[in-house]
């Protein structure tokens, strides 16, 4: 039976390195190199009956490691961070190296980079390999043994591994406990500095930059360091990725189409691409286009594509394109193939909100009822789980089921910190204010102590407000005089409470208070209307937010008397100005609609859709004039060329229309603006 | 000149039917040509047997009765010569194929010739070619060739089966048909005899794979796709590898799945068609042009590349003008567009312009690329320089479609440049063109040109100049009342456009600003590009 030696390299680890040696059961050695801990890890270690090493640190990762490497005692080497966890039992490892003819594994890493199921990296990468054939690390940071493995024994020595180890050095918390970006990026500019054209190092400095959030800096280095990588450097193709993906988070749309082309034919089989020319395309309303892509990159797991080629998120080959390909059929109103394909997503990740949320949709749009829906949910999550109950009420609370929240089995959902909010609202919105002032008492004395209670989320100190005015409602709301007050104090008390006020802007009848806005789309939220709206007549300066409010809820009807108001007062502005043209446009008032989202460009910069309603508008005109060259309709041919321009403005119409610049209501807000 | 033999060489064998209007124009086609002119006329009510007797023709009464390859055969019998040529009456020989075909006649190792038939969308030559296919439509005179098919009549299935060793040739020479737009929206009730025929041909020989070919051929012509799929499909089945359409019903195939959404059938119908056929251009083209669609942009370039490297396709298939060559470099400039190598689009398009017989949709394309690329101020330039004979003729028109497609920077350039030199060339600061000196209007441009016969700038042009720089000037957005006023400064001689017509090109103007007012940065910037582009191009519709 060959032996099996861990080879770690560590500094002030002790607080990761317990678990990480804990997965280490069974190996023949263990090798840590020290190289200057200031807490307890070498003891930690040492406890674990490791062989020890110090190693005065050098600014040189590879030296450290073949520092360790020389001691090895054993036949095979496995090396390994103390922030990671060996995921496959050294047994297992044992029985893979007994009958090989490699000399050198690749191992799959899974990268942790957030708490849920989603938030996963994986790649490959070479970290066992055999003893006494001169394999030695390379490189002062990154550092790598493939280098010497090729140069010796050739790259067919190398083969791919079902070892596993998970990663948890990029969770958010412990890279900002570690600061380990900072000692790395000095040591690659130190590195750059020498070899500047070494793509590598350019790769890596950009994964830092990215991380510091210097995108531009990021951008910059990748698109250098794709043209000096070789092309059949194996970190390229996460070159691109990471690319694709700084460009979409700036709208950079044509850049990544630009770039696709060409490295979609290098790399046709990375799920990842694929998905990201998808949301570029989708992106720009081309639909089937990123259907297309994302059905690419769903066939992909299928395939014979081993499992860690490339630098791949979780799920980027199953149920995110899965869930993009829901949200296309959704935004087509093929509704049953949305939830078909929600449905598949959510076999691979029962967790995956955006599907869940997604399948409720649907289904509501086929007329399931709410019960039917929430039962639905109930057998594709478990929850036996935390996480899946805060699943499942979430995505019941998104669709506006408030009813079937309400009737989920109390005795399956105990209150807890994630739902409790989303039920008292639901209680609220289901009209329900005295089981929901109930339920609120109970998770602030069950779920928080009373330590914790100044942590208590805003959101219950907003919803406890908004039970007491409700249950007080029908004596207060609409008969006293002064409920304006009334309602301004018991904002003002909260405001206090949650410490949010400075001296100077106390909320006030003249100023729309953020507190004051916020309650109302709470109201609005809940169908708490007549509330809703004494509240906006206590803070006449928020007369706006109501009317934004209930246009959102789909109360479209109420919202259209108030901008009409608001207009007529010449306080019609930026969103509402846009909402008000919304409405017109729907109608087919076009030029009265082109002047509110002109005013609404014009007010409010940031309103950009705005621009494409104006620019529909006037679409809209050309084609109404063009009919009426067209009439009477028989004496022109069925394919004239009037009508081919006809089709053709409709067409530039039907595409612009395929963004998401109009607003859009889910299910329940449209049938609930429908009721009075 | 060659004297004529004493046995007639070719026969011409034709059956009409009130064809006064075109009969001559075919005849004369064939002067020299054919030694015989046989007229089978199913029962003519206007000019036809007249005309067909000036020119010499033996005419021979044949009563309808509803099956063309009994008319055909009855003309057939009366054939002295050694070739039978055969021709419809809205059909003429191309001039520069007369000795062609005669040097034909004098290859008697052969047993068949086909012809190209250029489908011409009107009634003249100069009427752009729609597609270009190879009949069968001369071969020797035997009395056991006889057609067969009441409709469709097929003389090319007899010939194999009665000598299987016999050889055929695909030539070069070429017959024009006219009106072939015409036919391809042919009546529905027409379509209906025909599919009824057609039907009735089938329960009397299931198993012959042409007949499914033309019912597929109708079931198209209807826009039902999936009949007509259905018959590909049994004609694929029973047609041997060899047969002279095979080809072609890869290409309907493809056109079917297109129609009915398709997109990855097509595709795949579309590669395998081209192994069998890999010198197939028009598959190549389609093929390019699907994977575009469904944006693999880099494997569309290969195909249309390829398609380009062989050019219109050989002989022996039947093809669409253009493919090949200017259709498929309009495709390749889509394409660059479409992957934002904008001067390779634009060079794409100035090529094409070149082959295409109606270079100006493609002229208004390069305009709209440009200037949806903020590259407007380039327009002139690139017209100048590379397509000069049109840019020293077509200043005017070329002035208008600026204005048109709103591109009143440009205009107001040429305008000046116009002011400035009278001669043709752009001089303005920012236009780098060829030098221009020289004046080409000498000749057929003089007409067009933009100055009057003294020399001196024309008033349109002085008044466009004032208008443009007005409208430049501004401080404020243009108005729709501004736009409609360059668009009538444009062309103040012609009959205006009507009201609502030159209405709908302003507010797609101001559509199109609203458009490229979206801020770059903005999520909808990508969007609002893509629908600059396809807005209708100016020239079109009006």
């Amino acid at each position: 039976m060959p032996t099996l030696g861990v080879h770690l390299i560590v500094k002030n680890e002790a607080d990761l390195l317990r678990q990480c040696l804990d997965s280490l059961a069974g190996a023949d050695e263990i090798i840590v190199v020290d190289t200057g801990s200031t807490d307890n890890t070498v003891e930690v270690a040492r406890s674990y009956g490791t062989h020890v090493l110090h190693f005065e640190w050098n600014d040189n990762f590879s030296e450290a490691r073949n520092a360790g490497l020389a001691r090895a005692a054993t036949d095979w080497i496995l090396v390994l961070d103390a922030d990671e966890q060996l995921q496959t039992r050294v047994a297992d490892i044992r029985a893979i190296l007994r009958s090989t003819e490699s000399t050198a594994f690749t191992v799959l890493i899974d990268n942790w980079v957030g708490t849920r199921a989603e938030d996963r990296v994986t790649h490959r990468s070479v970290r066992l390999f055999r003893n006494g054939l001169g394999y030695r690390y390379q490189g002062i940071i990154h550092e790598g043994a493939d280098a010497s493995i090729i140069e010796r024994t050739g790259l067919h020595s190398i083969a791919d591994s079902a070892v596993q180890i998970v990663h948890f050095g990029y969770l958010p918390g412990l890279m900002a406990a570690k600061n380990k970006s900072g000692r790395n990026e000095e040591l690659l500019r130190r590195a750059l500095a020498k070899d500047p054209g070494n793509a590598f190092y350019s790769y890596n400095l950009a994964v830092v930059c990215c991380r510091a959030g210097r995108t531009d800096e990021a951008e910059k280095l990748l698109r250098r360091a794709l043209v000096q990588a070789p092309a059949q450097a194996s970190f390229r193709p996460s070159m691109v990725r990471d690319l694709c993906k700084i460009y979409l988070s700036a709208g950079k749309l044509r850049e990544i189409d630009g770039l696709l082309v060409r490295e979609l034919e290098r790399y046709p089989d990375y799920p990842d691409l694929q998905l990201l020319q998808g949301q570029s395309r989708e992106q720009q309303g081309q639909l089937e286009m990123a259907f297309q892509h994302y059905q690419q990159a769903e066939a992909l797991s299928v395939g014979n594509v081993p499992q860690g080629k490339y630098v791949s998120e979780a799920g980027s080959a199953t149920y995110r394109p899965l869930g993009r390909m829901g949200g296309i059929a959704a935004r087509m109103g093929k509704w049953e193939e949305a939830a078909r394909l929600y449905y598949r997503a959510l076999q691979q990740h029962p967790l995956y909100l955006e599907a869940l949320c997604g399948i409720s949709e649907a289904f509501q749009r086929l007329d399931v009822p709410e019960a039917d829906i929430a039962a639905l949910l109930q057998t594709l999550v478990p929850p036996e789980q935390s996480a899946g109950r805060a699943a499942i009420v979430s995505a019941l609370y998104d669709t506006g089921a408030y009813d079937a929240i309400t009737r989920l089995e109390q005795n399956l959902y105990p209150l807890e910190p994630e739902t409790a909010p989303l039920f008292i609202s639901a209680l609220l919105a289901a009209g329900k204010p005295q089981e929901a002032d109930e339920t609120l008492e109970r998770s602030m004395n069950t779920l928080f102590t009373d330590r914790d209670k100044a942590e208590l989320p805003r959101s219950l100190w907003l919803l406890q407000l908004l039970c007491r005015w409700e249950l007080a409602g029908a004596v207060v709301l609409q008969e006293a005089p002064d409920r304006s007050a009334w309602l301004r104090a018991g904002a003002e008390r909260l405001e206090q409470h949650l410490g949010q006020q400075a001296a100077n802007t106390a909320p006030s009848a003249g100023h729309c208070s953020e507190i004051a806005s916020e309650l109302i789309r709470l109201s609005v939220k809940l169908h708490l209307y007549p509330l809703a709206s004494a509240l906006a007549e206590a803070y006449p300066a928020c007369l706006q937010e109501l009317a934004g409010a209930l246009y959102l809820e789909g109360r479209r009807a109420g919202a259209g008397e108030l901008f009409i108001r608001l207009a007529e007062a010449g306080r019609l502005q930026g969103g509402s100005a846009f909402y008000l043209g919304e409405m017109l446009f729907d109608k087919g008032h076009y030029t009265q609609a082109a002047d509110c989202f002109r005013q609404a460009a014009e007010t409010e910069p940031g309103v950009e859709a705005a621009r494409i309603g104006l620019s529909l508008c006037l679409l809209h005109q050309a084609k109404q004039e063009l009919e009426q060259a067209l009439q009477p309709e028989h004496e022109h041919p069925a394919h004239s060329p009037l009508r081919e321009d006809l089709a053709g403005i409709g067409n530039a119409i039907a595409q612009l229309n395929r963004v998401p610049w109009h607003t859009e209501w889910s299910c329940h807000q449209l049938r609930g603006g429908s009721k009075p | 000149m060659k004297k004529l033999p004493r046995k007639p060489l070719i026969s011409l064998c034709m059956i009409v039917k009130n064809e006064a209007e075109t009969l001559a124009g075919c005849l004369n086609s064939v002067r020299g040509v054919a030694d015989e002119i046989i007229v089978v006329d199913t029962g003519s009510t206007d000019a036809t047997p007249q005309i067909a007797r000036e020119y010499g023709a033996r005419l021979v009464k044949f009563p309808w009765n509803g099956d063309f390859a009994a008319a055909r055969n009855a003309g057939l019998e009366r054939a002295r010569g050694a070739w039978i040529l055969v021709l419809d009456a809205d059909e003429e020989l191309e001039a520069d194929s007369r000795e062609e075909l005669l040097i034909c006649a004098q290859h008697t190792e052969y047993e068949a010739f086909f012809l190209r038939i250029h489908n011409h969308r009107g009634l003249s030559r100069l009427s752009p070619t729609i597609t270009v296919n190879p009949i069968l439509r001369m071969f020797r005179n035997r009395p056991e060739y006889r057609f067969t098919g009441i409709i469709h009549e097929q003389i090319a299935s007899v010939i194999v089966g009665t000598r299987p060793e016999a050889a055929m040739h695909l030539t070069s020479a070429v017959i024009h048909h006219y009106g072939y737009a015409d036919g391809v929206v042919a009546r529905k009730d027409k379509i209906s005899r025909n599919l009824r025929l057609l039907e009735e041909q089938l329960k009397q020989e299931p198993g012959d794979g042409f007949h499914h070919y033309n019912m597929a051929v109708e079931y198209m012509r209807l826009g039902e796709y999936d009949p007509a799929l259905h018959h590909i499909a049994e004609s694929l089945k029973l047609s041997e590898a060899g047969t002279s359409y095979v080809h072609l019903l890869y290409k309907y195939k493809v056109r079917c799945h297109l129609a009915l959404g398709g997109l990855p059938s097509a595709l795949s119908v579309c590669r395998e068609g081209l192994t069998l056929f890999p010198d197939y251009t028009d598959l190549h083209h389609l093929l390019g042009v699907l994977l575009m669609q469904g944006g693999a942009f880099a494997a569309a370039g290969r195909s249309l590349r390829e398609a380009l490297r062989i050019g219109a396709s050989p002989p022996a298939y039947h093809t669409e003008a253009g493919y090949g060559s200017y259709l498929t470099l309009a495709a390749l400039g889509q394409l660059s567009q479409e992957t934002g190598e904008i001067s390779d689009a634009v060079a794409c398009y100035i090529q094409a312009a070149r082959l295409h017989p109606e270079p100006w949709p493609l002229l208004a394309r390069l305009v709209r690329t440009l200037k949806c690329a903020g590259r407007e101020h380039e327009i002139p330039g690139w017209l100048a320089r590379h397509l000069p004979e049109m840019w020293a003729a077509e200043r005017p028109r070329i002035l208008e479609l600026l204005l048109r497609d709103g591109c009143f920077a440009a205009a107001a350039s040429v305008c000046r440049a116009e002011l400035d030199g009278g001669d043709g060339s752009v001089s303005s600061g920012n236009i780098d063109t060829a030098d221009g000196g020289e004046d080409q209007r000498g000749t057929a441009g003089a007409d067009n040109s933009c100055t009057d016969s003294s020399g001196k700038p024309d008033a349109v042009i002085v008044r466009l100049a004032s208008l443009l720089q007005d409208c430049l000037d501004k401080a404020e957005p243009l108005t729709r009342e501004d736009i409609l006023a360059l668009l009538d400064g444009a062309a103040p001689d012609r009959p205006p456009d009507r009201p609502s017509i030159r209405q709908s090109r302003a507010w797609l103007l101001l559509a199109d600003r609203a458009l490229a007012g979206v801020p770059a940065a903005s999520a909808y910037a990508a969007a609002a590009a893509r629908a600059r582009l396809i807005l209708p191009l100016p020239g079109s519709g009006e």
